[in-house]
């Protein structure tokens, strides 16, 4: 590599002898070479003013300096570089800390232009079995971003690490190519976007606005159901970045298969990339994250406690931190090591109660879906609108609470065991051939334990 | 060089662009206003190489030519030049020859080959025509805000950006933010700058008496306002604003609606008593329709004073730098303001009744 600075300070030398002092310091100060392409050699310069006077009157004197030194130089051009890396003044900083007791604002950390928070980046991820694919994915797009995988449609419950690999493909993206416009943003605010923008008649300045970027990664598009004029926006957008080339990566809670009122089309495109899912992490994972947020945060515990939190917590890495993080604040605040015992407490306390619902609920539940009598249900009438809600209460008490056979039958209006096996072996054939009836368990499922477990139980059919 | 212009008017655009050519010790040329007669008008130029500004006169031009005067001599001399109406001005030399009727007087000036361009903004990526007084309005109702030191020039600075229709003015030191905004009629493809806040305050005083729109122009590197009379220019701040949407608080916990004018003279009683981080304290007890603010100095003594006011929410016991406070309510135009609380050392929105173009948040102060 050519060492420009030492070309520059040899031309300086030459520069110098033929203008006045003052003008050397002033017009020469915090130049220097960024590059040489073609015999053309391009010079930083601070500002619009040097750069106009630099042109217009040292360009002879410039280019001469810098051909006795390399003689094939053919042009020079100045560019404006704003800001040299001026040494920051960090004495004056810690002044104003010591003398002030006036609060500041929280750093706000997300990047304007990107919406990239800064803090997601592959370093602190974890690999395991439960997210390699996804990872896996992820790694191939950071190396041909719009090619490989376009979409890339990322999905999983909630808090296990969706938003920080996508984020995290942004911000490599941003950092090996400087020169892409990178944007991350949650799917609420462009419907938000989107709405406004039709109220405002300014819909085409948004259209506009999201096709500058060279990569575009949306968060949480479940969201997008139901919206009709946002999802034929995101359709044409959709189109534009695949026909460009330019990457667009998606995440979910679910499959775009199970979206509800997802058009066609656009499902159909969702598809067309590749799909990952991230499930819940098992235990080696939830060790390794526990002890890499042990040390981002500078604090230890014992290897009982941890793997305590690690058997004990199920659900998500969210909640894992949680935990842990409540586990740190109060040892912090008893000033001691906590016992296993403590922990166990302090989980009983902080962790999400499982719900619990009796056999009754879920027959309730699932007669007030299907628009029939609960009572019907328990009694003997074989009317087609009463035994399929009857079979599915049988289906979901045997897959979701591993009930016996036997109990389901006795619950349900004293039936034998046999009828409710038929029943369970009914559904699950037919769910095979009906995708409505699909939708109506998924439904019922939500009913029932809320949005978040619908999507494991339906991947589990 | 050889025009004849009005005095009056040569005089206002002299003080105009003097104040720009400062002094400065290394490139004399910096201290001098360049004149420039051609076609119809005088141009006066002058810059400090951070911020650029020309003006043009009518003038009655014989002979195109520049000249290269320096600024205080040329002002202090046209303060006090009285009389005639008409102003000669010709170049001999390469000095300036002024003279009137009854005065004649010769300035020893510059070669004009000397002096800087002042760049236009090239490759026009952004720009939004608005009017004038808007553009004063919006940097003095937050410029107060912005950092003083220069350690972070993204925030030592005023930041605008048009955001739905609207045009918005915001600038923070990182202890407190204010924010103006207001309507623009065009559309427009501008979506953000930052100017530091030295030579947005120097906008402010030129742009001050000006009626009518003016043109904003951006690339990334730098920034003017112009209008056929005025071209001013000024490099822009790189780097990012902080996202200080984000730090506005949703929701409120506790809300006063208090006359100003009651607010500014209580504060400023209270601030006498204050210690030297001009710590005043808050206590609001809305159920027994308490607010007194009071201030303590170990040195001076301490005062309490009672604020009639309506309140609603939970108590508060908070503690502010009175100045920080006073400042916002200069931009507050309206007679009351609701000052909104936001949960303990969380930061406080203060804003006019019914007007919702202006809004500051404030941090509190460790007690």
């Amino acid at each position: 590599m050519t060492d420009y600075k030492k070309i520059w300070d040899e031309a300086l030398l030459e520069i110098e002898i033929g203008v006045s002092k003052a003008n050397f310091s002033t017009w020469f100060k915090n130049t220097y070479i960024s590059k040489q392409e073609e015999g053309t050699i391009y010079i930083n310069v601070p500002s619009a003013f040097v750069k106009d006077w630099l042109q217009n009157k040292y360009h002879k004197l410039i280019l001469k300096a810098l051909r006795e030194i390399i003689p094939d130089i053919r042009g020079v051009e100045y560019i404006i570089q704003k800001d040299p890396q001026a040494p920051k003044e960090i004495t004056l900083e810690t002044e104003n800390k010591s003398v002030s007791a006036q609060l500041k604002f929280n750093e706000p950390y997300v990047n304007r232009e990107d919406n990239l928070n800064p803090r997601y980046v592959f370093d602190g991820f974890i690999v395991g079995p439960f997210n390699e694919l996804a990872y896996a994915a992820a790694q191939a797009v950071i190396k041909n971003p719009g090619s490989t995988y376009n979409p890339l449609y990322i999905y999983g419950g909630t808090g296990l690490g969706k938003t920080h690999l996508i984020q995290a493909i942004g911000n490599h993206i941003k950092k090996s190519k400087p020169n892409s416009k990178v944007f991350y943003l949650a799917s609420e605010r462009y419907v938000t976007e989107i709405i406004n923008s039709i109220t405002n008649n300014t819909i085409n300045i948004t259209k506009e606005k999201y096709k500058k970027y060279d990569a575009l990664i949306i968060d949480d598009v479940q969201f997008f159901s139901k919206k009709d004029k946002v999802q034929e926006e995101m359709f044409h957008l959709f189109n534009d970045f695949y026909n460009n080339n330019k990457q667009i990566i998606f995440s979910s809670d679910k499959p775009p298969k199970y979206i509800q009122d997802l058009e066609e089309r656009l499902r159909s495109r969702f598809e067309g990339g590749m799909i990952v899912d991230i499930s819940k992490p098992e235990y080696e994972s939830k060790m390794a994250i526990l002890n890499n947020k042990l040390k981002a945060l500078n604090c230890s515990l014992p290897s009982e406690i941890l793997d305590f939190i690690a058997s004990s917590v199920q659900e998500s890495i969210r909640e894992l931190e949680g935990i842990l993080n409540a586990v740190i604040c109060q040892s912090q605040l008893k000033n001691r090591e906590l016992t296993v015992s403590d922990v166990k407490t302090l989980l009983k306390n902080n962790s999400r109660q499982q719900k619990s619902l009796s056999i009754k609920d879920i027959v309730r539940i699932i007669a007030e879906f299907y628009n029939v009598e609960e009572k019907h249900l328990y009694e003997k009438t074989r009317k087609r609108e009463v035994v399929k809600p009857r079979q599915i209460a049988m289906y979901i008490l045997r897959e979701n609470y591993n009930s016996s056979y036997p109990q389901i039958g006795e619950k349900l209006g004293g039936r034998d065991h046999t009828t409710v096996m038929h029943a369970c072996e009914k559904i699950k054939e037919d769910i095979k051939k009906s995708d409505n009836l699909m939708r109506e368990i998924d439904q019922i499922k939500t009913l029932l334990f809320g949005p978040e477990s619908r999507m494991s139980s339906a991947v589990s059919i | 060089m050889k025009a004849e212009c009005i005095k009056e008017k040569l005089k206002e655009a002299v003080f105009q662009v003097g104040k720009i050519s400062a002094k400065n010790l290394s490139l004399p040329i910096l201290e001098s206003i360049l004149i420039e007669a051609k076609g119809s008008e005088i141009v006066l130029k002058a810059t400090n190489l951070d911020i650029g500004l020309e003006v043009r006169i009518p003038a009655k031009v014989e002979k195109p030519g520049a000249v290269a005067v320096p600024g205080y001599l040329l002002g202090g001399f046209i303060q006090m030049l009285e009389g005639d109406n008409v102003v000669r001005l010709e170049a001999i030399n390469n000095n300036l020859s002024v003279s009137t009727k009854k005065n004649s007087t010769l300035i020893k000036s510059y070669s004009a080959d000397e002096f800087p361009n002042i760049p236009r903004v090239e490759e026009k990526e952004e720009s939004l025509s608005i009017e004038a007084f808007k553009i004063v309005s919006g940097i003095k109702a937050v410029s107060f805000s912005a950092l003083a030191s220069d350690i972070k020039p993204e925030i030592s600075s005023v930041y605008i950006y048009v955001d739905n229709g609207k045009l918005y003015f915001v600038s923070t030191d990182s202890s407190r933010l204010a924010e103006k905004k207001f309507d623009i009629k065009s559309e427009s493809n501008f979506s953000s700058s930052i100017i530091p806040i030295k030579n947005a305050n120097e906008l402010v005083r030129i742009m001050e008496n000006i009626t009518g729109d003016v043109i904003l122009d951006f690339n990334k590197n730098q920034m003017s306002v112009s209008n056929p009379q005025i071209y001013f220019t000024s490099r822009v701040v790189g780097g990012i604003f902080p996202d200080y949407r984000q730090i506005i608080p949703k929701e409120k916990k506790t809300e006063v609606v208090v006359l100003k004018q009651e607010m500014v003279d209580s504060i400023k009683l209270s601030s006498i008593f204050s210690d030297k981080f001009n710590q005043v304290t808050f206590k609001i007890i809305p159920s027994d329709s308490f607010f007194e603010i009071s201030s303590r100095n170990q040195d001076k003594g301490e005062s309490v004073t009672k604020i009639d006011a309506t309140l609603e929410g939970e108590d508060i016991d908070m503690s502010f730098n009175s100045r920080f406070f006073l400042d916002c309510l200069n931009s507050i135009k309206e007679d009351s303001i609701s000052i909104s609380f936001n949960g303990h050392q969380r930061p406080v929105i203060i804003k006019g009744i019914g007007d919702e173009s202006f809004t500051y948040l404030l941090m509190p102060m460790i007690k």
